[in-house]
């Protein structure tokens, strides 16, 4: 599989459409004002002419797919009614952190688009109303997931330090909301018997992701003075007088590039537990794009260091 | 010059814009880090491998973020 190759269920992609267009449609329709702004906003994350293949992209966290594998799971189809309710809230509660992320990390955002997560916030839970009566079990979930999520966001924000255990337990947990339709999906057919794994599957998946991207991303992260915990261990690891790209060609590509080959297989065992081979199969092929990304990045770097390390060498004799 | 070098190598592993410049217009990026007169050796050496630094610049440069 290459990474063109990810063929998603066409139902999935088109409620995935659908859920994405109604969101912004709904969005014009309460503030059409407020709409343009955020328009602009989207403009600088993702085409807006298809803003639905921003959560298809092969490289994603695959947070709209898991409900419905969850549900396929143990009940052989997906309620495209109730999985479109899911999504519909999944978009509006992303937008939601996103902008909130663009806002706390001083990314370029008019200050007038910001309004809009009052009314991504409305519109998430207004979805979730639509599947749960007020007093129903799903709300305490729901609750406890989304103050959590605000909790890891703020002290995220304010750490200077991160350990491996601080990983684990906060900075690759950053995605937490997205567990709410997972619970949505247990809760909605009596079977929280499965939640418990399927959240420490989005857990592990979760922090594959966030690791993933720390490590593609750690040019810009260094350059912008953001704290991730790759470029913490780089400060702790590298050479007194060793520069920090100096590290990662180094040691630091093979450091990263070993750990997440080593969660993912780990990942491939908890799915193989999940009775969906949608997801084990979705799982080989993020492995093999990224053990073929980490091979061009080695190689790549290898070139580059021998040429260098040869012109530095010659220079100093 | 040796520190030139290293400059070179740090920028290459970590700026896109270095990367990219230095795939389109070599003695332009080279300039950026204070190298005016490259070698005929350097031009040589950095031609050599900027299909690796264009590869490399394809996947840095597709990180597609979720969250925080």
């Amino acid at each position: 599989m290459r990474p063109d190759d990810v063929r998603w269920d066409p139902t999935f992609a088109s409620l995935v459409r659908r859920a994405v267009f109604r969101t912004l449609s709904d969005l014009d329709a309460q503030a059409p004002s407020l709409a343009k702004e955020v328009g602009k906003w989207l403009g600088s994350h993702c085409d807006v002419t298809r803003p639905d293949e921003y959560f298809t992209h092969p490289q994603s966290l695959p947070f709209l797919v898991l409900p419905f594998w969850l549900e396929t799971s143990f009940r052989g189809v997906a309620g495209l009614d109730f999985q479109y309710d899911l999504m519909y809230a999944s978009v509006n509660g992303y937008y939601f952190v996103r902008m909130l992320d663009d806002v706390t990390d001083g990314h370029e955002i008019s200050p007038s688009a910001v309004p809009a997560l009052g009314i991504f916030h409305m519109n998430l839970e207004r979805a979730f109303s639509r599947c749960f009566d007020q007093g129903h079990a799903f709300w305490d979930f729901f609750r406890s997931v989304w103050t959590a999520s605000a909790e890891i966001t703020s002290i995220d924000l304010r750490v200077v330090e991160i350990s491996e255990s601080d990983f684990l337990q906060r900075s690759g947990r950053k995605a937490i909301g997205a567990t709410l339709p997972l619970g949505a999906v247990c809760y909605r057919y009596d079977r929280c018997d499965l939640l418990p794994k399927w959240l420490s599957f989005f857990d592990k998946l979760a922090r594959w992701n966030q690791m993933k991207d720390d490590f593609l991303d750690w040019g810009r992260d260094s350059a912008a003075g953001r704290t991730t915990w790759l470029l913490c261990e780089a400060r702790r690891r590298k050479l007194a007088d060793e520069s920090t790209a100096s590290w990662m060609g180094r040691q630091g590509v093979y450091w990263a590039t070993q750990q997440l080959e080593v969660w993912m297989n780990e990942l491939i065992r908890d799915a193989q537990l999940l009775s969906s081979q949608d997801l084990v199969e979705y799982l080989r092929f993020r492995s093999t794009d990224f053990a073929e990304q980490a091979n061009t990045i080695k190689q790549s770097m290898e070139a580059w260091t021998v040429c260098l390390g040869a012109m530095a060498r010659e220079a100093k004799a | 010059m040796e520190n030139k070098y290293q400059q070179l190598y740090d920028k290459v592993l970590s700026d896109s814009a270095f990367r990219n410049q230095l795939a389109s217009d070599s003695k332009a990026a080279l300039r950026i880090i204070g190298i005016d007169e490259p070698s005929a050796e350097l031009l040589k050496a950095i031609d050599s491998i900027k299909d690796d630094v264009t590869k490399l610049e394809k996947i840095f440069g597709e990180v597609h973020r979720f969250a925080p």
